[in-house]
């Protein structure tokens, strides 16, 4: 997806994620921040030019599904490494949280909002560097 | 998780999905049908037999049997999750644009999937 479009699908989660309570809608607020993560992260890989907006080729890959899948097939580039543990935190919480019963507590979500605001950061910084 | 634990589950996440609405949130909807859906299919896996509660399954994709060896009372749920995990992999995991019909087809696969729950 080109970078416009990710942008686009991760600003309708952070609107839905607003209208939700984070503790008492726990598994969707942790999943739809998965997703717009996802979508920054892929918005700025694309900007760095390790990924393609298109199909994938066998030199690169197209967009990632989670910071694990499919293999980026390339080191993750230094400007995105805290991005990536962030969402990859954020991820690790769909066995408990998601498909479990593990109920979100404040101190999760503050975890949270630490993570998706690195997330925000590292990928905001790349996108503004690839518009100048 | 036991089926009646994955029905509370998805109970839970079919009220947060009650605070969106279609048009704005389609995306977050979608991509939340599926996650119920997950619960509700394994609630039905567990309760006809074919699975222990030790064991689940996230998406048809991913299911270890084609839908149609599912036992019969099962299968049309099974359908209805198919077509969830579909409409998530065509609006949310790509590039896409709302489509008015999209909140009927939403609702009614998980209507599809709750009643075989009831049932």
């Amino acid at each position: 997806m080109k970078i416009s479009e990710h942008l686009t699908k991760a600003e309708a989660f952070e609107r839905a994620i607003a209208k939700l309570d984070p503790s008492g809608d726990g598994a969707l607020y942790a999943v739809f921040l998965m997703r717009a993560g996802t979508n920054r992260i892929n918005a700025a890989l694309h900007a760095l030019g390790i990924t393609t907006d298109g199909a994938a080729t066998p030199a690169k890959i197209g967009d990632l599904n989670h910071t694990y899948k499919p293999d980026l097939n390339t080191p993750v580039p230094d400007p995105l490494r805290a991005a990536f543990k962030h969402l990859a935190f954020i991820e690790d919480l769909r066995p408990d949280y998601v498909r479990g019963l593990k109920p979100v507590d404040d101190g999760m979500v503050a975890a949270c909002k630490t993570a998706y605001t690195g997330i925000r950061s590292a990928t905001d910084a790349i996108l503004a560097r690839h518009r100048s | 998780m036991t089926s009646d634990e994955h029905l509370a589950k998805a109970a839970g996440i079919l009220a947060s999905l009650g605070k969106l609405s279609f048009p704005d949130d389609y995306l977050a909807i979608v991509d939340g049908a599926t996650i119920a859906g997950y619960h509700l299919g394994n609630a039905l896996l567990h309760s006809h037999g074919v699975m222990p509660g030790t064991e689940h399954s996230n998406t048809p994709s991913k299911l270890d049997r084609p839908i149609s060896a599912l036992p019969e009372p099962i299968q049309r749920a099974f359908q209805a999750f198919a077509e969830l995990e579909k409409l998530r992999s065509d609006y949310v995991r790509s590039a896409s644009v709302y489509d008015e019909q999209l909140a009927s087809a939403v609702w009614r696969h998980l209507e599809t999937m709750q009643r075989a729950c009831r049932e």
